[in-house]
């Protein structure tokens, strides 16, 4: 299992969507590490787990930019296979990032 | 004074009662012998007496719990830092505050069915997450924040005389 932890891995203040919009934001995020990660789980055939707990809490946009973009890039049947959220400051993420991956390509 | 006839009455009733047991304890032969049918059924009414009277306490519980809950929801975006934004604020309160509504409206979400309020929380919903998304879209442009205050005060209410509606619906 490999985990990434939002907070000590990145940023306890995740920013907006686009790289141009400021730091720490999603795309950001997906590119240096998300990507990376969900790619190196893939190949060892690992779950990744990713905690977003301990920051100050996600705009929309940076979730959707990751999550949604990862699932634009990726098939979303093998995103759900390979990543695992873990969320318990706010458990009702879970479900918009799931949104996120289901809806990217509509 | 109203309080002596009551402490009055209840004693001479518990007297009334008293010599009632006394009287039939020593001259009714019958009085301790009780058919098993009739046994049965007052431990049934019992039993069931017991449950719905546990059941309303819960419920009357939970129900100040969700009240609770929807004052600290008003009074979370009755503050301004809710809607008033200006040059270098901290993107760390809002996102915080943000959280904070979201996991108690998910909270009420719920109960929704067991109380009867779904179009209410559906309507709180709806409404946080439109503002939510818009805030979320523009976390970083800050000049779009201060000039869409108003739109974000008008979700806000809403959300506001949503949730006076709830508190008195979850009573009736």
């Amino acid at each position: 299992m490999i985990k990434l932890v939002i907070s000590k891995d990145f940023t306890e203040t995740p920013g907006a969507r686009f790289i141009i919009e400021g730091s720490y934001s999603g795309e950001e995020f997906r590119n240096d590490f998300l990507e990376p990660k969900y790619l190196e789980a893939k190949i060892k055939k690992e779950k990744l787990v990713i905690d977003f707990d301990g920051g100050y809490g996600y705009a929309t946009s940076f979730l959707e930019e990751a999550f949604g973009g990862l699932a634009r890039k990726y098939d979303e049947k093998e995103i759900k296979e390979v990543l695992e959220f873990k969320s318990d400051d706010e458990p009702s993420l879970i479900f918009d990032i799931i949104d996120y991956i289901k809806n990217a390509r509509n | 004074m109203k309080c002596h006839i009551n402490n009055l009455i209840l004693i001479i009733s518990g007297i009334i009662v008293l010599n009632l047991f006394t009287y039939n304890l020593f001259f009714n032969s019958d009085f301790l012998i009780i058919p098993i049918y009739h046994l049965l059924n007052l431990i049934v009414a019992i039993l069931f007496t017991f449950y719905f009277v546990q059941k309303r306490t819960d419920d009357r519980k939970t129900k100040e719990v969700l009240e609770d809950l929807i004052s600290k929801i008003q009074n979370e975006i009755a503050d301004k830092e809710s809607y008033n934004f200006f040059i270098g604020f901290d993107k760390k309160v809002i996102l915080q505050k943000i959280r904070r509504v979201r996991n108690k409206i998910f909270l009420l979400d719920k109960f929704k069915d067991k109380f009867n309020i779904t179009e209410e929380v559906e309507y709180i919903s709806k409404n946080f997450d439109e503002y939510r998304n818009d805030i979320g879209e523009k976390i970083e442009d800050t000049n779009y924040l201060i000039n869409n205050q108003k739109k974000y005060l008008k979700y806000l209410s809403l959300i506001d005389d949503k949730c006076d509606q709830l508190r008195i619906k979850l009573y009736q």
